[in-house]
């Protein structure tokens, strides 16, 4: 039967089936075969020459599905980047583009289709770029023929927000701030080298031309790329708090000022080769960090997960209309594996719904006709209809969405002593100098009181704590868990409580029985011929699982309640059920959780009817009950047998049966600083509640709710090393300041007693920044190694 | 030696076009997508002309 496995052309898959084959290409279902056959119709084969099996599968594929809800003008503005009658701009989120060939052919797109001016690929954030005359084609005939091609647009609800594109804007700014913070730091170096090496040698007038040239090349380093700094420093100032930004502010204005006021009298030294370095520093610092992360959307709500149109009928027509427009009374289309957008009742005589998305219960629920539906539940089986009670905006899930957007925002003080001390004590010590030495001079008080404040100028200070912190973030990015700030690496300290999700966090949601079952088809069908006669629903998930494959008839079949079941086929026994039932001999290693399958005594399969545990989680709650109180906050029903009660001991509080209000309170009324990771939307509130909220992905595309970090699931059993590294980090930081506070004592030391030549201040304060960062960088960097590394081998 | 004043004046203006053009090119979109370009230039210029009218014919 097994003969050399067949491959699909198109897209890879392994196939049995030879129905579908053109001469010697295989393929594995049909609408592999459409594309083939358009793309080599028009002589695209190049597709298939730039990679191997270049297509992606997608599941569920319509035919002719409709798309022409997209041709509602105003929904056509709030999605467009550009649209006017003759040209539209739109950039399209399509995420199976993954090689060259999808970027080959999606470019191909002005030569396919009429009207489409030129399209544009973006392989990295999977995007497509069109111009496009709406004139001549319209935007769904242009999704259709994507479609067609094999790549499924994500069109969300959430387009209209994201397609301003903030996020970039921003990068391309911080970019261009340190381009012109580097471009007067080289050319303020040039000018000011003549004057380190051999100082007095240089003519005054060509000295004088210097210097004015290195002032004017620092105004814009001051007055544009230190722009942020200022805005950061005023803001927090007008709440009465002092963050990191004030002493920097502080050290830009000081020397700024004193190297002014120095140009114009002749008197003392310049500084503004060190201003212009100590902002490219801190701006290289900003733009690395922005860097890392652009293809992670660490806001995503309710509205990324709901399609942006629906099928409604109206007098017997069905009709695709935008979501926007759904309102109270109109029966809604909702087919298979969609989402249900808005609150309603079911028209439909049944329907079975996943609620797991809002609940996190598992199971589906079966409802009969004229029951009420919420918004938020994926429809399992066959399509149904329901009667939409309100407008998508107003359901139940967005009003509880809306009711958590302020509660974080409230609770936003932070408050950095350590910068408010130390910008205390500069400006005391300031004084301190001018009034020692007021009584020799005037003009000398004035002068040391300023190369104070310039030496103590927190460059190094300033650039210890954000260096390590976003060096740590890139580190840990690496090893799986992906930080929205680096700041949040900060409130890893205070956590002393731990709370988890339970479905799809510690376990793993149920792939299907067979998933990764190596069985042949005889026995398969020997399972099925078996499990067809009884009720149970382990049995009924079996059947459904094995839809395809053929039954036999039994010679005998016994029940026992309870424990499984016994078929006798062919001279074959079969049993399914609990270890038990299944074993006559007391055999070691099995779970009581699980059910096993044997033929003729010999096992040939097991599987859980609950999700299972995720690998190494039970090593991982024994790591952390050590230093934190851990609980565990659930949706679903409490089970006995439920294999998560092998990993907690007594000293957890397991919650059942919550809802994401029930959660959210919890969180609430705990008085510790909790950490929450979860995943899904019932999740959502709990998440934005707490200390820290990271959310759990199976993959960086997939959907995780809004939060402070996301963890790649096959990397959670780390999150006890992200706590030790988290601390590690911690004492770098302190360190690095403690480096760099020598460095100011040096440098307050001859600026107090009136020695600091300008070779010291130009030595002092690049050596003092730079020595900072490569330490920092280092440390990081040798921990992490000594953390993630040694541990895995 | 006061040359050097004006010759530095020069280097500065040739400098500051270097930096417009960076800027302009940061404008432009150029360094969003690093990964792609890199991809689309080994492409061959092979001419599909029929493409638009099969599709024509075939509507």
């Amino acid at each position: 039967m097994n003969v050399n496995p067949l491959i699909c052309t198109h897209c890879g898959e392994i196939t049995n089936n030879q129905s579908f084959s053109i001469k010697a290409h295989i393929f594995c279902c049909n609408g592999c075969k459409v594309v083939y056959q358009f793309l080599s119709d028009n002589g695209l084969n190049n597709y298939y020459e730039l990679q191997k099996t270049p297509g992606t599968v997608i599941t569920n594929k319509q035919e002719n599905k409709d798309f022409s809800y997209l041709d509602d003008l105003d929904l056509l503005e709030s999605i467009h980047e550009f649209y006017s009658e003759k040209v539209a701009k739109i950039t399209l989120l399509i995420p199976s583009i993954h090689c060259s060939s999808c970027v080959w052919l999606l470019e191909k797109l002005p030569s396919i289709l009429n009207g489409v001016q030129s399209s544009r690929c973006n392989l990295f954030q999977s995007k497509l770029t069109i111009n496009y005359c709406p004139k001549i084609v319209d935007l769904s005939q242009i999704i259709s023929q994507i479609y067609q091609l094999g790549y499924e647009t994500e069109l969300n609800f959430d387009n209209k927000k994201t397609n301003s594109s903030q996020t970039t804007d921003e990068n391309l700014e911080t970019l261009i701030r340190l381009g012109v913070a580097a471009f007067c730091l080289i050319n303020t170096m040039t000018l000011a080298l003549p004057e380190y090496l051999s100082p007095g040698e240089v003519t005054p007038t060509i000295k004088k031309a210097f210097d004015y040239i290195s002032f004017i090349l620092t105004l814009p380093v001051v007055f544009f790329s230190a722009k942020p700094y200022f805005n950061s420093a005023s803001k927090s100032l007008k709440f009465g708090i002092v963050n990191w930004d004030v002493p920097i502010v502080l050290g830009i204005l000081s020397l700024f000022f004193t190297s002014i006021y120095a140009l114009f009298t002749n008197s003392g030294q310049l500084y503004f080769d060190s201003l212009c370095g100590f902002l490219f520093f801190l701006l290289l610092g900003e733009w690395v960090k922005k860097r890392s992360f652009k293809k992670l959307n660490f806001d995503r709500n309710f509205n990324s997960f709901l399609p942006l149109g629906i099928t409604i009928e109206e007098n017997e027509n069905f009709k695709t209309i935008p979501l926007d427009k759904l309102v109270k009374g109109q029966k809604v289309l909702i087919r298979s594996k969609e989402i249900i957008p808005c609150d309603g009742t079911l028209l439909s005589n049944e329907a079975q719904i996943n609620y797991s998305f809002i609940t996190g219960e598992f199971p589906s629920v079966n409802l009969k006709k004229g029951e009420d539906i919420k918004a938020g539940g994926l429809v399992e089986n066959s399509s149904i209809f329901i009667q939409s009670e309100n407008s998508a905006k107003e359901s139940y899930l967005m009003k509880l969405w809306q009711e958590l957007e302020d509660i974080k925002s409230s609770d936003k003080k932070e408050k950095f002593p350590f910068a408010f001390i130390f910008s205390i004590i500069v400006i005391l010590l300031a004084i301190i100098t001018f009034f020692i030495w007021l009584p020799t001079s005037f003009d000398l008080a004035i002068l040391h009181m300023t190369s104070i404040l310039i030496v103590a100028c927190p460059c190094a200070l300033a650039l210890s704590k954000p260096y390590t912190l976003s060096n740590a973030q890139r580190i840990l990015s690496k090893h799986g868990l992906f930080l929205k700030k680096s700041e949040t690496l900060e409130k890893f300290y205070d956590i002393e409580h731990i709370i988890f999700d339970k479905t799809g966090t510690l376990t793993q949601i149920n792939l299907g029985i067979f998933q990764n079952s190596t069985l042949t088809n005889e026995h398969l069908s020997l399972i099925k011929s078996c499990a067809i006669l009884s009720q149970h629903p382990i049995c009924t998930k079996i059947v459904s699982e094995l839809s395809k494959v053929s039954t036999l008839v039994h010679s005998d079949f016994l029940e026992l309640e309870g424990l499984g079941i016994t078929g006798i086929f062919n001279e074959k026994t079969i049993k399914i059920g609990k270890a038990k039932h299944c074993f006559t001999s007391k055999q070691k290693n099995y779970c009581l959780s699980k059910t096993y399958i044997t033929i003729n005594d010999k096992i040939v399969h097991s599987f859980s009817y609950f999700d299972q545990p995720r690998q190494g989680v039970k090593k991982l709650i024994q790591n952390l009950q050590k230093s934190f109180d851990i609980s565990l906050l659930t949706g679903d029903q409490k089970k006995e047998n439920h294999p998560i009660f092998d990993i907690f001991n007594d000293k957890s509080t397991l919650l059942f049966n919550l809802s994401p209000e029930d959660k959210l309170n919890y969180i609430k009324k705990t008085k510790q600083q909790c950490l929450m990771v979860g995943d899904g939307m019932n999740d959502a509130g709990a998440l934005r509640a707490s200390t820290l909220g990271f959310s759990i992905c199976e993959n960086l595309q997939g959907f995780y709710p809004s939060c402070d970090g996301i963890i790649l699931a096959s990397n959670i059993t780390e999150l006890s090393k992200y706590f030790r590294y988290a601390i590690i980090c911690k004492r770098i930081v302190k360190l690095s300041l403690l480096l760099s506070i020598c460095y100011n004592f040096f440098g307050l030391y001859f600026a107090m007693t009136g020695k600091l030549t300008p070779l010291i201040s130009a030595v002092l304060m690049p050596l003092s920044s730079l020595s900072v960062m490569f330490f920092t960088w280092f440390m990081t960097k040798r921990h992490a190694k000594k953390i993630f590394n040694t541990e895995k081998k | 030696m006061n040359i050097i004043i004006l010759l530095l004046v020069a280097s500065l203006s040739v400098a500051i076009i270097f930096l417009i053009a960076f800027i302009w090119a940061v404008k432009d979109e150029q360094y969003n997508d690093c990964q792609t370009p890199a991809i689309r230039m080994l492409f061959d210029d092979e001419k599909i002309k029929n493409v638009k009218n099969n599709i024509e014919s075939n509507n």
